[in-house]
């Protein structure tokens, strides 16, 4: 009886904290759910800053304030989706942008959708995450787009004909790993070599020495910072005869450019986006954002800012269009607003699908030559002239 | 028996007035989502180190593992519905068995091992059971984790409809719910025969076994109950997270602060476990991240440093439990 | 498919990275076997000698091992000051206490890192150490042997200490037994202040060598602590030349393991070895009182 008079109360009490009600044309509320601290903190951060940049600039464009709500997942699934109540059922967000690392973004997607609020993630490329079919869930990059930039380069321009794929055991490069295997396979290139490490591995020399023996024309290491600083060290002192070591996302950084020092060069990577690779329409707008953010934060931009800049900026955008039409902010409206949006930002052009995944998301393959970030492929992206064969630690 | 000036409070009171506020909490917080869903975290907490203490506190064997039950309850429950269809009611009685089964195959070889060096044991066992989560990719997904998996199902109770998708309230009555479970599981066992001969076992193995206590088989049992309610712990989080990977399952988190849980409520009072996962999560929540957004984990690290210097019995740590015992005898 | 020459040098890159395991887990083998404390802060202490390298490195351009002294230095400190204000007054209580108080001084130390010194990966980077030298088609690079006749000279300098100093005399005896010990008129307390300083002098002398060959990050520590653990109880509490033995099989079991097996299976070799050695000798592959 008691137990009964409990779970009526309670389910009373949680329906009328939900109901989502009319927003009032005012504010927009706009969260953010980024891991600020553990092991994720230093790409979060970045993509805060990118999303406070896209606020500040919002509010001065449209004179419509913006009550930012910034909560730290602490690289943790649990408290990823709990940031999400908060935001979504506290706080009352009208959209959350965010998320890194696709393990965070899961559940923190299905808890956006359980409050129906637009989630709009640049940090997570898992292909279950969009399988979903979640009609709140949008996102600016996913994985197809690395994995073609990759073998497309590879086989391309650089013509390559065995590649040795090495990958850590993380979800997001072990899905990117397997999907350039399959592609490189089907373009005829072959992959004696794919094997998978543990975070953490310090002594990548008996890896490297399977890359080797096997007689690799590329290695490819699919990984984080840590990974790539380890295999070219152990690369440099085994002076690997590979022609080409290409690496997956966060390699050719400035800051890995400051950590690397000469034996940065050469290497190439995938990116979103780098100072200078706008299409020729987003060119004002690029050099608009890097003049800001280095005046804000008193650094360059990474490419990971540049998303948090741009999912802000359209989210906010997508939010204050679908108020004008309707007279309030609505999650409805919001995704409407979103789904209709189709425009050249400085990584390309920005287009969604019905299942929240970017339409016409490619990245781009870039060499690190005398410390800038060249793009060679897809051609038509083209800055630059490849130097192959080149590895950073020289040999040939 | 000590010191009597001292308020005793026995260990049901404890487990009283402690279940009464867990109860009592959601509404403190006038059903907040965001707090409900924290305090879902806590309880969760809160259950394993309960499990932790029965191994612990009562029979003396401390362990450095117990992420490894947890993973083996949620894999087991999470692979079972997602993979077979099976309910996810009969995934957290399958997880608290395979994670039961789970503590024999290290347990039976390593009971012989004293003090750090069994702990260290377990902690080995973690780590392993992590690896095979990540590398036998045919039955766990690897590293990519299982994702969607199916929270529990709705429960029909005459005619109100109980969801657990969408609220986290329900969620956090049907853990406190296990959690309860949990600790009427040791407080019943304790108060056994058996409990008695966990008690010996404490004290010394030799003695245990010269006033004819088994000692093999009551650590044992000890480890397989304590693993067992670790396991349904793990599988209820498969479910209510509904996505799983072998950094998430198998995190050093669900080794460690059960025991950092069990230090701050007190290890001698069964309920104090919990009571210590409240306050961390508390403390944790309302305090330290008010002060400091991004650095709240550097206050956690030097308030455990303290307490276990200044408090090194634990918040509830002489009042509870030992006059009751007294009385009993 | 493997060529001998890569089997070789797969076997050497262990050898090498097992010298280094041994000296980043020399401080906790030691302080484990003397003052009876697992230091779970350990490996933050050697995180903090890498950070004081890597901003004399990068600040001043001083070469890392002219700025061991200063990184060991630092680390000692740290320890010093852990010791004097939490641990000394929770010496007599039970071991999981001072494990427990070890546990939050590293979360502390490593949040407090990420406040000071951002989350940003650091690599300790000398152009002329990391060139490699040619023998028979075998590969080293300068840093490497440098490193590892550092490792080297530290396991070997505390061994001697050990057993040639005076004070390392009274803080074997002390380890041996602590009554008799007092009652020989050594301060028992004072040893175990001294051994944990030691203990932090030692792990900041790995950090550099760590950011050297590998990199550093706030995060860093818990990894480094864990590998202390398995190789200090694969070797046998109070073992110091084992310690080197125990650090080689780890790092050629891993080697190999990856060159014959599969990468993915290398951290699966550590833990197996760990347990295996717990179950079949619980004393360590050369466990014996100092």
């Amino acid at each position: 009886m008691k137990a009964k008079t409990i779970v009526a109360l309670f389910v009373v009490f949680a329906v009328a904290a939900w109901s989502p009600g009319a927003w009032a044309q005012g504010p927009i509320k706009l969260g953010v759910q980024a891991p600020q601290t553990g092991a994720l903190a230093k790409h979060g951060q970045e993509q805060v800053k990118g999303i406070r940049l896209a606020v500040d600039e919002f509010q001065k464009k449209h004179n419509v304030q913006v009550d930012l709500k910034v909560y730290d997942d602490e690289s943790d699934a649990q408290k990823a989706a709990a940031s999400i109540e908060k935001l979504a059922g506290v706080d009352k967000v009208h959209a959350v942008v965010g998320g890194y690392g696709s393990h965070l973004v899961g559940p923190a997607s299905e808890a956006a959708e359980r409050y129906d609020t637009p989630y709009f993630t640049t940090g997570a490329v898992d292909r279950k995450l969009s399988a979903k079919k979640l009609k709140n869930f949008f996102r600016l990059n996913h994985m197809p787009g690395y994995a073609a930039a990759q073998s497309g380069a590879i086989k391309e321009a650089l013509g390559a004909k065995k590649v040795g794929i090495l990958y850590n055991s993380l979800s997001a490069t072990a899905e990117i790993a397997q999907e350039v295997k399959d592609q490189l396979t089907a373009k005829g290139v072959e992959v004696p070599v794919f094997e998978k490490f543990e975070k953490g591995t310090t002594n990548f020399k008996p890896l490297l020495l399977k890359v080797k023996d096997a007689g690799c024309d590329a290695l490819l290491v699919e990984g984080y910072f840590p990974d790539y600083v380890g295999t070219i060290k152990d690369a440099k002192i085994l002076n690997l005869p590979v022609k080409a070591y290409v690496g997956a996302w966060g390699i050719g950084t400035p800051e890995f450019v400051r950590e690397l020092g000469p034996m940065s060069e050469y290497v190439y990577g995938t990116s979103i986006w780098e100072m200078g690779t706008a299409p020729k329409e987003a060119k004002e707008e690029e050099a608009a954002m890097v003049a800001a953010y280095k005046e804000k934060f008193k650094e360059e931009p990474s490419y990971i800012a540049m998303l948090g800049y741009l999912s802000g900026k359209y989210m906010l955008e997508a939010i204050l269009k679908g108020g004008k039409a309707s007279g309030s902010y609505s999650p409805e409206k919001t995704r409407e607003a979103l789904r209709s949006l189709d425009v050249m930002s400085p990584m390309g052009r920005i287009a969604f699908d019905e299942k929240g995944d970017p339409k016409y998301f490619t990245a781009a393959l870039f060499q690190t030559q005398k410390g800038a970030q060249v793009v060679i492929f897809p051609t038509d992206r083209k800055m630059g002239e490849v130097v192959y064969p080149a590895v950073p630690w020289g040999a040939k | 028996m000590g010191n009597l000036t001292r308020a005793f409070v026995s260990e049901r009171t404890a487990g009283c007035i402690v279940t009464g506020f867990v109860l009592a909490l959601p509404f403190l917080l006038s059903f907040n989502p965001y707090y409900t869903s924290v305090f879902v975290s806590a309880l969760i907490l809160g259950a394993v180190a309960i499990a932790w203490n029965l191994l612990a506190g009562v029979c003396g064997q401390v362990s450095f593992g117990h992420a490894a039950f947890f993973g083996i309850g949620a894999y087991t429950s999470a692979v079972l519905v997602t993979k077979w269809g099976f309910s996810p009611y009969l995934g957290l009685v399958a997880g608290g068995v395979f994670g039961g089964l789970g503590s024999l195959i290290i347990g039976i070889p390593a009971f012989r091992l004293r003090g750090p060096y069994f702990a260290l044991a377990i902690l080995g066992f973690a780590e392993v059971m992590k690896l095979l989560a990540l590398n036998l990719t045919w039955l766990t997904e690897g590293s990519l984790g299982i994702m969607n998996i199916a929270p529990l199902p709705p429960l029909e109770v005459g005619s109100l409809k109980i969801d657990f998708y969408a609220s986290r309230t329900t969620n956090y009555y049907v853990v406190a719910l296990l959690m309860f479970a949990v600790y009427l599981v040791v407080y019943f066992l304790r108060r056994s025969n058996l409990g008695l001969a966990m008690s010996a076992v404490h004290g010394d193995d030799e003695t245990a076994a010269g006033i004819g206590v088994n000692v093999f088989r009551t650590k044992a049992i000890a480890l397989t109950v304590s693993a067992t309610c670790t396991g349904v712990m793990g599988a209820f989080y498969a479910h209510y997270v509904r996505f799983l990977s072998p950094d998430t399952a198998f995190d050093g988190y669900w080794s460690v602060m059960p025991i950092v849980a069990s230090l701050f409520g007190g290890m001698s009072a069964l309920i104090g476990p919990m009571a210590g996962a409240l306050v961390i999560t508390g403390l944790d929540e309302f305090v330290f991240k008010r002060f400091f957004e991004t650095g709240h984990k550097l206050f956690f690290g030097l308030l455990l440093a303290v307490v276990i210097v200044w408090a090194p019995t634990g918040l509830l740590g002489n009042r509870v439990g030992k006059r009751s015992e007294g009385d009993k005898r | 498919m493997i060529s001998a020459t890569s089997v070789v040098q797969s076997l050497l890159s262990g050898m090498a990275e097992g010298v280094n395991y041994s000296l980043y887990c020399l401080g906790l083998a030691f302080v484990f076997g003397i003052v009876r404390i697992i230091n779970l802060a350990h490996g933050e202490f050697l995180v903090l000698g890498g950070y004081i390298a890597y901003w004399l490195l990068v600040k001043w351009g001083v070469n890392p091992l002219l700025a061991l002294p200063l990184a060991a230095a630092m680390a000692g400190v740290a320890a010093f000051v852990s010791y004097r204000v939490f641990l000394q007054r929770i010496r007599t209580s039970s071991e999981l206490n001072t494990l427990i108080l070890t546990f939050g001084l590293g979360i502390f130390l490593a949040n407090l890192y990420l406040q000071l010194w951002t989350a940003d990966i650091r690599n300790i980077g000398v152009d002329w150490m990391e060139q490699p030298l040619s023998f028979f088609g075998i590969y080293v690079s300068v840093g490497e042997i440098l490193t590892i006749l550092i490792s080297l000279a530290v396991v070997f300098g505390l061994y001697f200490f050990l057993t040639r100093s005076r004070t390392g005399m009274a803080i074997r005896v002390t380890a041996i037994d602590r009554d008799a010990a007092a009652l020989a008129g050594i301060n028992v307390e004072r040893v175990d202040l001294v051994a944990f300083t030691i203990g932090g002098l030692l792990a900041g002398v790995g950090g550099p060598l760590l950011g050297m060959l590998a990199h550093i990050s706030p995060g860093a520590g818990l990894h480094i602590t864990v590998k202390a653990f398995i190789l200090t109880v694969l070797a046998g509490v109070g073992s110091i030349p084992g310690l080197l033995v125990a650090g080689m099989i780890l790092g050629v079991g891993e080697a190999l393991t990856v060159t014959f097996i599969n990468a993915s299976y290398r951290e699966l070799f550590g833990f197996a070895l760990f347990i295996a050695i717990l179950v079949i000798r619980p004393s360590g592959l050369f466990g014996r009182r100092l």
